[in-house]
């Protein structure tokens, strides 16, 4: 396998008494889409910097095709970048703005031109090389920035919140046309985010950070479906949290006393019997039934249906238990016929749920 | 109400306009009573007017008067250039970076304020003397006044700086500028409004500095200077002329600045 | 390549460093060279390190000097308060409908500098003197002329006030262009009256502002020795005045020091005074850095 075209060993920055990134340990490989995500505070934005060279590590080093960079500054490393609100040069124009990287490498007028037409039909941004920015709409400040992360063909693209400022409609369509980008140039893309549905639409792999720590990377499906951690579990997908003692284990089986109600599970690694564990269990892995109706799982428990929310394609029903709690469950929009009050049986398996040890009182 | 809240706006605005008006003319009249009088025979009684143009022959002859204003201009140029360069350099630090230092550097750069210009004269006057051992000269005086502009032109870039957005020049960095071409290329386009002003107003200040220039300039004559040994036997006519042509200069400065703004060519930092 | 980079802390010295050098040596040494020599003696135009408390003794012994400090000193309070009054319109004026004259609305308060002080208080002079434009205006419409501007502390203060005004507005004006204008917006939604939303709002928020434009102010108008020279009566001569006397015609360099000293002294407690009004959380100052 070829060399990784970034990789960063035990990196660690500290502002006074905050550690905004922790020995941090990573590889990215050429042609990868990787998203960053994690919730605000967690130190993505750290992270990209001290990629770009604009921030220095206390101690790591940072590599870029297998050369330490570490001591280089932004200005010597070939990175792209696409900044959270764009700052695009509010005095040059959207054509300057993007031959600017060129311009610092010192290319010819001819290559810049080239490269110039190239970047905009590529962005679909022909026509608006004479505008100022702020004569631009935010879809197009935004495809401007992209354009200038990318022009120099770097070796690397980061990008920081880049769809966060757009509506919701825009930036589902910028969504899939940034990914098409990333496949077009064959670059990795290191996507900071901390909406999780981007990260999971856009991406191959996935670190899930928190406090300046990876909590998890791994490819995106294994993320959603196997969570490692329980910050990973309750900050990636919506899940039904149940916190309960564990009652027994018997080999990789085990059962969970959840306010009464007796709840098969996984056996978590290294637990034992008296444990109080958090199992995660997403919405759309439950599914609701009439009373006696046909279902798979091992776990099958009584409620009353309280209200369906529609969410368009799909819809959530909220179930209260006998124990008083309550379970939220995703199924599809077409009715099924249920009322409000109606007897019901919420239904999963043991293998969709992810269990931890409690965490918190 | 709504309507007697806008004639109350109306009227806000409109007297606030009077008074700057007011003000305009406050400041303006005894310069154009100069103007006025450098036209005419009698300097102290030019009731009624005799015009005349003597004052403006007698000015084209006398070297001294040249001497003066043309050391007036390098003293408040050389000042001037002094004051913008460290002001400058000061007040990006101050803004950009997040030091411990910040405050007492700050403090610091604004301590001239503080000080009246006569205390700087006499205090460099001292200490170059008795200190240094070296005589009043051009450089003293250029040094001295500088250091009391250096505060002005620095309260002036902070204020018009304060909203610039430094990450700005981050990204001119990843995408390949080196310091000085960032400073170049993305920095400077959108500061040198500030930098303009404050160029501006630390050579009005030195340019005709009496207090500090007096006692750092030696024999040297500037027109401040000229002006404070003349009075002895009366103010020169040439003074007067010099006043009115120096003015003559600003006016069409500005003229020419207004109408840049005017036709939308230069916006000096505005936007709209 | 293994050269280690400046950091932000590095980077920030580098560029701040020279000009505060600047200032310590150019401005702080020669007035702590000063300090030094108010303590020692003048004798025929040289001064001698014979350390004593004489010159402090003579200046708070001499009734006359204390009179030139308490007027000079008034003088100053009444002009940085009438500026006050008279620039925060004025600045409001410029920065809320100046549009895109600001700049040249601004430096054309500056442009009367571009005039010497001398041939200005000759303007001032011709403009309000006893036979000056303004009596004579009113005498040929038959009108009783004005006697009380020339030659009274009122000339002087009217004088001063005409000097160092700009720099009031300016300093009020550089705070308002920093101010959000839309916050009073926020205000008034919120049931403010105008005046309410002022003093609420926009009054502390550019305090700081204010505070500088006094400072600036009071600091020339306390040691101004050319105004009460030309328009001022026999009764008006400033501590600045004789201050500059010292330099000047006697040559007694070491009193000259000591009466800076004390200047300087009277000065910084005003300043000092002013500046703990200013609490730099709530004056909204937000200087930045990344
Ligand atoms: N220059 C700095 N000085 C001091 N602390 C900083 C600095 N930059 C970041 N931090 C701190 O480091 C931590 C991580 O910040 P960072 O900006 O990387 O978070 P983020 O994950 O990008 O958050 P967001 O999603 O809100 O952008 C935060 O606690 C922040 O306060
Ligand atoms: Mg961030």
């Amino acid at each position: 396998m070829s060399e990784p075209v970034l990789e960063l060993r035990n990196v660690t920055k500290r502002f006074g008494s905050v550690t905004a990134a922790d020995a941090i340990t990573l590889s990215v490989n050429q042609g990868e889409f990787f998203a960053l995500l994690g919730p605000s505070g967690s130190g993505k934005t750290t992270m990209l910097r001290i990629i770009a060279g604009l921030e220095v590590p206390d101690e790591g080093g940072v590599f870029i095709n297998g050369q330490d960079v570490t001591a280089l500054p932004p200005y010597a490393r070939g990175v792209g970048m696409v900044f959270q609100n764009f700052l695009l040069f509010p005095h040059k124009r959207v054509g300057e703005n993007v031959v600017f990287p060129l311009r610092m490498q010192g290319a010819s007028k001819a290559e810049q031109d080239e490269r110039l037409k190239w970047a905009l039909d590529l962005l679909r941004l022909d026509g608006l090389a004479d505008r100022y920015p702020h004569q631009l709409s935010g879809g197009q400040q935004q495809r401007v920035a992209l354009a200038r992360g990318l022009i120099s063909r770097p070796a690397l693209l980061l990008l920081d919140e880049p769809l966060a400022n757009l509506d919701r409609e825009l930036r589902k369509e910028m969504e899939v046309e940034v990914r098409r980008y990333q496949v077009e140039l064959d670059i990795p893309f290191i996507y900071v985010t901390h909406n999780q549905e981007e990260a999971l639409t856009m991406s191959d792999r996935i670190a899930v950070m928190n406090h300046g720590r990876f909590e998890q990377v791994a490819p995106k499906l294994e993320v959603y479906t196997h969570p490692t951690s329980r910050f990973v579990a309750g900050f990636v997908g919506h899940s039904n949290v149940m916190t309960g003692t564990l009652a027994a284990i018997e080999g990789g089986c085990a059962s969970l006393d959840w306010n009464g109600v007796t709840v098969a599970v996984r056996t978590p690694p290294g637990a034992s019997v008296g444990d109080r564990v958090d199992c995660f269990v997403k919405l759309e892995k439950m599914r609701v039934v009439a009373p006696g109706g046909a279902a798979q799982g091992e776990n099958r428990v009584p409620g009353t249906l309280r209200d369906i929310i529609f969410k368009g394609s799909t819809a959530d029903y909220l179930v209260t238990l006998e124990n008083g709690a309550e379970l939220m469950i995703s199924e599809g929009s077409e009715t099924m016929g249920f009322q409000r009050k109606d007897p019901l049986e919420v239904v999963w398996s043991a293998e969709a749920g992810a269990c931890f040890p409690a965490g918190g009182a | 109400m709504a309507a007697g809240s806008r004639v109350a706006v109306a009227a806000y605005k409109g007297g606030s306009g009077l008074l700057l008006t007011l003000l305009y003319l406050f400041l303006y009249a005894p310069i154009v009573y100069v103007i006025y009088t450098s036209f005419n025979k009698d300097l102290i009684w030019p009731f009624p007017p005799d015009f005349t143009l003597d004052a403006y022959f007698k000015l084209a002859d006398s070297s001294t008067y040249h001497e003066a204003l043309w050391n007036s201009v390098l003293l408040g140029l050389g000042s001037a250039i002094l004051c913008t360069v460290v002001a400058t350099m000061g007040s990006m630090s101050i803004l950009k970076y997040r030091s411990r230092w910040r405050g007492l550097i700050a403090v610091i750069y604004l301590c001239p304020l503080f000080v009246a210009d006569l205390l700087v004269g006499i205090s460099s006057l001292l200490f170059n003397r008795q200190v240094l051992g070296l005589p009043g000269n051009m450089g003293s005086a250029m040094i001295a006044n500088a250091v009391h502009g250096t505060s002005f032109a620095f309260l002036i870039m902070i204020a018009q700086m304060a909203r610039y957005d430094w990450r700005l020049d981050d990204a001119a960095m990843v995408f390949g500028a080196k310091p000085l071409r960032c400073f170049w290329e993305v920095t400077l386009p959108i500061i040198w409004p500030a930098m303009l002003g404050a160029f501006i107003i630390s050579f009005i200040l030195a340019f005709n500095n009496l207090e500090i220039s007096f006692y750092n300039l030696g024999a040297i004559p500037t027109l401040p200077t000229i002006a404070w040994g003349s009075l002895r036997f009366g103010l020169g006519a040439e003074l007067f002329a010099l006043a009115a042509l120096v003015n003559g200069v600003v006016l069409v400065t500005f003229t020419i600045m207004y109408l840049l703004m005017r036709y939308r060519i230069v916006s000096f930092g505005h936007r709209d | 390549m293994a050269r280690r980079r400046l950091g932000p802390e590095g980077r920030f010295l580098l560029m701040a460093l020279p000009g505060a050098i600047f200032v310590v040596v150019f401005l702080l040494l020669p007035i702590l060279s000063i300090i030094v020599f108010s303590f020692w003696r003048t004798e025929s135009y040289t001064l001698i390190p014979d350390w004593n408390l004489d010159n402090y003794a003579t200046l708070f012994g001499t009734t006359t000097y204390m009179t030139f400090l308490l007027r000079s000193f008034t003088m100053a309070v009444a002009v940085s308060l009438a500026s006050l009054v008279y620039a925060w319109p004025v600045a409001y004026f410029i920065a809320k409908h100046g549009d895109r004259y600001r700049l040249l609305l601004i430096l054309a308060l500056a442009a009367p500098f571009f005039t010497g002080i001398i041939l200005r208080v000759t303007g001032i002079q011709g403009v309000m003197g006893p036979v000056g434009v303004i009596n004579l205006g009113l005498m040929n419409y038959g009108l009783q002329p004005i006697e009380f501007i020339m030659y009274t502390q009122t000339a002087v203060g009217i004088g001063v006030t005409y000097l160092f005004i700009p720099f009031m507005v300016t300093a009020v004006y550089l705070s308002l262009l920093n101010f959000d204008f839309e916050l009073l917006e926020v205000a008034k939604i919120n049931g403010a009256k105008p005046w309410r939303a002022f003093i609420e709002i926009t009054w502390p928020l550019n305090w700081m502002g204010t505070v500088i434009g006094l400072v600036l102010v009071f600091i020339p108008s306390m040691a101004e020795s050319i105004t009460p020279r030309f328009l001022g009566g026999p009764n008006a001569a400033s501590f600045g005045q004789v201050l500059g006397l010292q330099f000047g015609e006697t040559g007694t360099w070491a009193l000259g020091s000591a009466m800076g000293v004390l200047l300087f002294a009277v000065s910084s407690l005003v300043i000092l005074l002013m500046w703990r009004t200013v609490n730099l959380q709530r004056s909204g100052f937000t200087g930045g850095g990344s």
